[in-house]
Parts: C-alpha cells; sequence; structure tokens
C-alpha cells in the first residue's frame, strides 16, 4: 500500500493556456482542490479569454470545483485548513469575475449577510459558514459577534441580501433567532429572505418551530441549502 | 518547486494509505517516564528493600541446574533449602545484561527497541474464553479464536506485538496445543509474538518448527521473531521446575524471555503496594541472575506483572486503580535500574466492552504508558480479569492505545510550536482565527491523533447515520477482517512443510490457503 506521504507532482510541463477546454477545466478543479490561488486566476482568465461568459467561468470551473471539495469535506477526506486553502483560491477566481457579472447583469450566485445573535460571543461555526459559503461563490457580508436585531435589519437594508443567517452556541441565546425573525415579520420583510439558522445545540425542529426555513447542521450543509434555496428562490422570482 | 499535489485522486489515495512514518503523530516506542508515582528517596529504599529480600529471604523450589548454576556465580544454598542472592551476585547480573534488547518481527518494519523508557503496547493472556457480544455469553475459545485474533492484531496499529491472548480448549493434548499456539499466532502476524509452554520437550519442537519457518536455526537466533512468556517464579519467592526448565530451553535456544513474575497483591505479594513492588522486582530480578549465568547477556525482559486482589473476595481486580499505580510504580523501577521492563495493564474486570471497561483500560494504561513501561502486556482485548477476551475489542482498544501513546509522547516546546509570529499575524491584520493558518495546515496530522472507531459526530449527524454504537462498528470491521485479511509472511511452501513435521491443528483452509 502507498504511503501517505505529501505527493508533489512534477507540474512544470502544465500549461494552462496550452490545454483544450475540457482539460482545462478538469486541471482547475484539481487546482482548486489543491488550494492554488495563483493558478486559478491564471485559469479564469485564459477561460474569459477564450470568450467564456463569465457566468459560464463561474459555473463550469469554479462553482462545480467547490461543489467536489464539499462533499470530500463532507465525507472526512478533506481537512477544515484545507478547505480554506480552497475557498481561498476560489476568491481569487470571484476577485476577477464578480466585476465582471455585476457589468453583464448575470445573476449572483447570492448573497448572504450572517452574524452570531445577541449575547453569543461564539464564531468558530459561523466563520466557518462564512468561508465556505464565500468559496462556494456567494457574497458574503459578517456581521461578527453579539449582534442585537437592529443589527441585521441595518444590514438587511444596506445589502440586500438573499440570505440571513444566524448562529448560536448556547441554549440561552439559541431563542433570540426567533427575535429577529418575529421583528422581520413585523415589519412585513421575512418573506424577502431566505432565513438561514444554525449552531451546535440547534436542530431541524427548532429551525421549523422559530420560522426558519432551514437549519444547517454544519457548514458544508449550509451550502448546499444555500445554493438550493437561492436557486428555488430566483426561477420563482423569474 | 512543483505547488500542484495531484488534485482530488491524488488527495483521496493519501487518505485512505496509512500516514507517512514523518507525519504520524505517534510512532511505537514514544517516551515515557513523566508519571513518577515514587520520589527518589522512594526509588531508593525500594531497591534497597529489594536487594535485601533476595539476600536474606531468597527463593525456595530451585530446581538441581538452577542452584548448581547460581552458586557457580555467588548464590548461596542455605540449610533451609532457600537459595540466596547476596548484592553483588545481583549487581554481577545486572553489569552483564542486555539492556539494547530487540524483539523482531517475522517482518523488520516491527521491530521493536525495547530499552530506555520506550513505550509498546502488547496483547497477552491467556483468556479461556471468548466474552461473545453478539450471543451476550462466554464461551470456550479455540485455535481459530487464536489465528483470528493475531490477524485482527496484524491489522491494529498501535498494538506492536501479539502475545498468545487465549488457550486452545479444542487442542486437548499439552504437547499439540503448545505447538499450535506457537503456529497459530505466527501465522497470523508479521509481529513478534510471545507464547508459553507448558513443559521444555514441547519447546524444543517448537524451535524446531521456528527454525524450519525460519529458513535454519542460524537464520532464527539472527532474528528471533518469538518470546517466552515464563512463569519462573510462584509467589511469593518460589521457583517453579517446569519453568525454569522451559527457560533453560529459551535461553539455549536463543530465545528472549520475559521473566515473567504474577503476584497478586494481598495473596501472594504484600497487600502494602511498596511490597508488592519491592517482592516482584526481587523475584524478577532473581531469574534475571539465574539467566545471565546459564548465558551472559541472554535477551530477557524483566517482567513485574503485579495484580491486584479484591479484598472483598480474593478474586483478581485486573482493572483497579491499584493495578495502574502499581504497574507504574514496578515502571519507576525498572526504569531506575534500566532493564527492558514489561508490565499487564490495560485489562478491565467488565464482561463485556462498556462503560467500566473502557474506563478501567484507559485510566491503568495511562499510568503504566506515562510512567514509561517498555511493554505494557494485556493492553488490549482483555475482559473479566482475564477470563475473556473479545476480537473485536482490539479494534476499539487500539483508538485507546493510539491516543495513550499521544499522551506518552507529549508536547514539543520550541520557537516553532511556541507560535508567537503566528499568533501575531492571525491577531493583527489576520483572518483572527487559526484555522486556516499554515501552521495549521502542516500540523493538523502531525499533531493530533484521529480515532478510527470512535465517533465524534454531532448529535445530529450520529442520529442520521442510524445511531451507530461503536461496538456495532467494531464487529463489522473484524467480520471484513477475518474474512479478508490472511498474512502470507509464511509461504505455502513453508506450511506444507511444517504440516508434513508437526500436527498442525488448524486447516489449511481455515488459514486462508488452498
Amino acid at each position: 500500500m502507498a504511503e501517505n506521504q505529501e505527493v508533489e507532482v512534477d507540474d512544470e510541463d502544465i500549461d494552462l493556456s496550452a490545454l483544450p477546454d475540457d482539460e482545462l477545466v478538469e486541471q482547475m478543479h484539481d487546482d482548486l482542490y489543491d488550494g492554488l490561488r495563483e493558478e486559478i486566476v491564471e485559469g479564469t482568465n485564459i477561460l474569459l479569454e477564450r470568450g467564456w461568459s463569465p457566468e459560464k467561468v463561474l459555473a463550469d470551473a469554479l462553482v462545480e470545483g467547490m461543489r467536489i471539495v464539499g462533499i470530500d469535506f463532507r465525507d472526512g477526506i478533506l481537512f477544515v485548513p484545507e478547505v480554506l486553502l480552497s475557498a481561498n483560491a476560489m476568491k481569487g477566481g470571484m476577485g476577477i469575475l464578480r466585476p465582471l457579472l455585476v457589468e453583464t447583469g448575470a445573476k449572483p450566485v447570492g448573497k448572504m449577510i450572517i452574524g452570531t445573535v445577541k449575547g453569543d460571543i461564539h464564531d468558530i461555526g459561523k466563520n466557518l459558514v462564512s468561508m465556505m459559503m464565500e468559496g462556494a461563490g456567494f457574497e458574503v457580508v459578517d456581521l461578527g459577534i453579539n449582534n442585537p436585531v437592529e443589527n441585521y435589519l441595518e444590514a438587511i437594508e444596506e445589502h440586500r441580501p438573499d440570505i440571513v443567517g444566524m448562529s448560536a452556541l448556547l441554549t440561552t441565546t439559541m431563542p433570540y433567532m426567533k427575535v429577529v425573525i418575529d421583528t422581520m415579520k413585523e415589519q412585513g420583510i421575512r418573506d424577502n429572505y431566505i432565513v438561514l439558522v444554525g449552531g451546535a445545540p440547534l436542530n431541524e425542529e427548532f429551525g421549523e418551530a422559530i420560522g426558519a426555513d432551514a437549519y444547517c447542521r454544519d457548514a458544508a450543509m449550509a451550502v448546499e441549502t444555500a445554493r438550493k434555496l437561492v436557486d428555488a428562490k430566483q426561477a420563482a422570482d423569474g | 518547486m512543483a505547488r500542484r499535489s495531484g488534485g482530488r485522486e491524488a488527495r483521496k489515495a493519501l487518505r485512505s494509505a496509512p500516514l507517512s512514518e514523518a507525519i504520524k503523530p505517534v510512532h511505537p516506542g514514544e517516551t515515557g517516564g513523566q508519571y513518577r508515582p515514587l520520589s527518589d528517596a522512594d526509588v531508593l529504599a525500594i531497591r534497597s528493600n529489594i536487594f535485601r529480600i533476595l539476600e536474606e529471604i531468597g527463593f525456595g523450589d530451585a530446581t538441581a541446574h538452577c542452584i548448581e548454576t547460581c552458586t557457580a556465580v555467588g548464590a548461596i544454598m542455605g540449610n533451609d533449602g532457600r537459595l540466596r542472592m547476596p548484592g553483588h551476585v545481583v549487581e554481577n547480573a545486572l553489569d552483564l545484561c542486555d539492556r539494547n534488547l530487540v524483539l523482531h518481527g517475522q517482518d523488520p518494519q516491527f521491530d521493536l527497541q525495547i530499552q530506555g523508557q520506550k513505550v509498546h503496547f502488547s496483547t497477552a493472556g491467556a483468556a479461556v474464553m471468548i466474552a461473545d457480544y453478539e450471543s451476550n455469553a462466554y464461551r470456550d475459545s479455540t485455535a481459530q479464536d487464536l489465528y483470528d485474533m493475531a490477524r485482527i492484531v496484524d491489522q491494529c496499529e498501535h498494538i506492536h506485538m501479539y502475545q498468545r491472548t487465549c488457550v486452545l480448549r479444542d487442542v486437548a493434548d499439552n504437547y499439540e496445543m503448545d505447538l499450535n499456539t506457537l503456529y497459530g499466532a505466527i501465522s497470523g502476524t508479521a509481529k513478534h509474538v510471545g507464547c508459553s509452554w507448558t513443559h521444555y520437550t514441547h519447546l524444543e519442537k517448537s524451535l524446531e518448527l521456528l527454525h524450519a519457518v525460519a529458513g535454519s536455526d542460524a537464520a532464527w537466533r539472527a532474528r528471533p521473531f518469538v518470546s517466552q512468556s515464563n512463569c519462573f517464579v510462584v509467589p511469593p519467592m518460589k521457583f517453579t521446575e517446569d519453568a525454569l526448565e522451559c527457560l533453560r530451553v529459551a535461553v539455549e535456544g536463543g530465545m528472549p524471555v520475559l521473566l515473567l513474575s504474577a503476584g497478586q497483591a494481598g495473596a501472594t505479594t504484600p497487600a502494602c503496594l511498596a511490597g508488592a513492588v519491592s517482592q516482584a522486582w526481587a523475584e524478577c530480578l532473581g531469574g534475571l541472575v539465574y539467566l545471565n549465568a546459564i548465558k551472559a547477556g541472554a535477551p530477557a525482559i524483566l517482567g513485574t506483572w503485579p495484580f491486584v486482589s479484591d479484598l472483598r473476595t480474593g478474586a483478581m481486580s485486573g482493572g483497579s486503580p491499584e493495578q495502574g499505580l502499581l504497574s507504574a510504580a514496578c515502571a519507576q523501577i525498572g526504569n531506575d535500574l534500566n532493564l527492558p521492563f514489561g508490565t499487564a495493564c490495560g485489562m478491565t474486570d467488565a464482561k463485556f466492552p462498556d462503560y467500566q471497561a473502557g474506563a478501567e483500560r484507559a485510566y491503568t494504561l495511562s499510568a503504566a504508558a506515562l510512567a514509561g513501561a517498555n511493554i505494557i502486556y494485556e493492553s488490549a482485548g482483555m475482559y473479566a480479569s482475564l477470563l475473556g477476551t473479545s476480537p473485536e475489542s482490539f479494534l476499539m482498544d487500539n483508538d485507546v492505545l493510539g491516543a495513550t501513546l499521544r499522551m506518552t509522547r507529549g508536547i514539543e516546546v520550541n520557537d516553532e510550536t511556541l507560535s508567537f509570529e503566528n499568533i501575531r499575524s492571525v491577531c493583527i491584520g489576520g483572518e483572527g482565527h487559526y484555522l486556516g493558518s499554515d501552521q495549521t495546515l502542516s500540523v493538523m496530522q502531525s499533531e493530533y491523533i484521529y480515532p478510527e472507531l470512535s465517533d465524534r459526530d454531532s448529535p445530529n449527524v450520529w442520529e442520521e447515520n442510524g445511531k451507530p454504537l461503536i461496538l456495532e462498528k467494531a464487529i463489522k470491521r473484524r467480520n471484513e477482517i477475518l474474512k479478508n485479511h490472511f498474512p502470507k509472511h509464511i509461504s505455502d511452501e513453508i506450511d506444507k512443510k511444517v504440516r508434513a513435521e508437526f500436527p498442525i491443528f488448524l486447516s489449511p483452509e481455515a488459514m486462508g490457503r488452498r
């Protein structure tokens, strides 16, 4: 059996610009997997130069690559630091694509505001979700920790996100998520947004009971759920 | 420098393969010695007591060969029939003995350096029953069980050698039982094997079998891959004839010997733990004198296995905290004498793998490992105070042993690990956390050990996965190993030769051969 050693494959011969489109996209999936930001930036530029639309580069090369990363993270093959490296490479590609997507008026992957609720200062889980969402191509506005309802409302007003994400680690602070949702209802804006909640003591029943759209048990699930719900919302909005 | 590492396929292959030696968080022989239950003054007092026991009390029931050999090096046979060993005789044996013992595997990758304060884990026995969880009952252990457990241990990274775990109750003849214990064990694993023999003539025949497997007498002597577990003493302070004869044949045959003193505090050693430690070590040093008188520098492991009596019943308690404490103290004396040392820890009084089993195994093991015991026998799979053993338990215990080794390895402190620059870059202008820092990435596998079977999922994920119990996972893994893993380090050709000369109980088919 082969030993688990840091494998170094001789890549001196890989000239991304010499690869046909399909092989280049496959190589970009591997480069995302390996967390190689410079290579992703290069690959993104090459595809654009070849006349690919920004939407197609995003969907076929980047989002698909990160989807694979998400699967292997869920299955315990990739460790957190490796996924963050991939997400960072993805952000490199997004840095190029985002202004172009705005220009062309293409549908963005989605925008999310996320924060830990009032009284709660735990942010490891929230940070992980934030980074995984960015890695999947979402634009993420991180409100940090200890957020009163006003912070969420102001951020909604300012950023017009698709998703409002709330996190709590404490059983004493998780009910505050309901305060935020109830306030959104009172203001008549609840149904304009997808509300996702997460945190160790939560479960699906709790998410349902407080009126969230979904409970996400981990960062990978948050990305999967967000994608699904944003697609559905965009389809419904036409 | 190449930056690419092959993408998904390469990483998947990497994660499904064993870690490289450089990345592994633990290795056989991590250095213990951090836990010292005895003060320096205590060690001196016990050492002096050990020498006094040997000089003033001595041993009963020495054989003629033992008396002749030991008196030739200065031991004194008293009119009361006891063989006494003055201090200079013991010191002389300590000067002559082998302190850099290597226990060989049939495969050299499993060679063990038994020296200093290096810590290793072994199975041992001898259970007479299998704790059969699936039928919720104890049943007689068999030749197939012994071979199967060897195959399982062969797949457990943190069990470094296989001492026979059970008695072959389906083999009636003692000669055939000894021989088949040996052949089942060495066929099931290429790791070092420990066995015991009921009569020296059985050992003589077994050595012939070992020569056949090794290729020749010389090849066997160059890399003896089996050691003899030898209860040469029946505490308190009496030799036993059959075992002494086996010891002699082992020494002459080039087989390392575990000089085993298995007293039981409160019954066959004093109830006071300091006295139990003293007597156990006195007995082992007496064995060392005899062994080195037969052959100076003959390879030996000093095996104080200080068991404990539950004084409410007189029964043995292998899972008691005193078992861990006694073993740790004996290890401290072994380290002080700088001798290759083995003890028995990690067994439980529970009948099946349950809360009691895990707790008793973990706390006794930690004490002995952190004290720097070179080999901790009985460290996996043993139940009901050694009456029962459980094949699937080895797989769960492997996680416990890995964790214990990680604790033994301790914390490395240097400029890099102190992490000042990493703290600075994360806190000042950085991400505010360490999850994605280069340092985290570089040490995520070398600094942390991850269990194979223990469950770390959240309750939600655990529920989604059907609420698996660790025992169910272990049984599944056991079944996979027993179905697929038939080691072939002994070739079909040698197996045929062995079968032609010796009464091998298990059929070739039962050992995965056609």
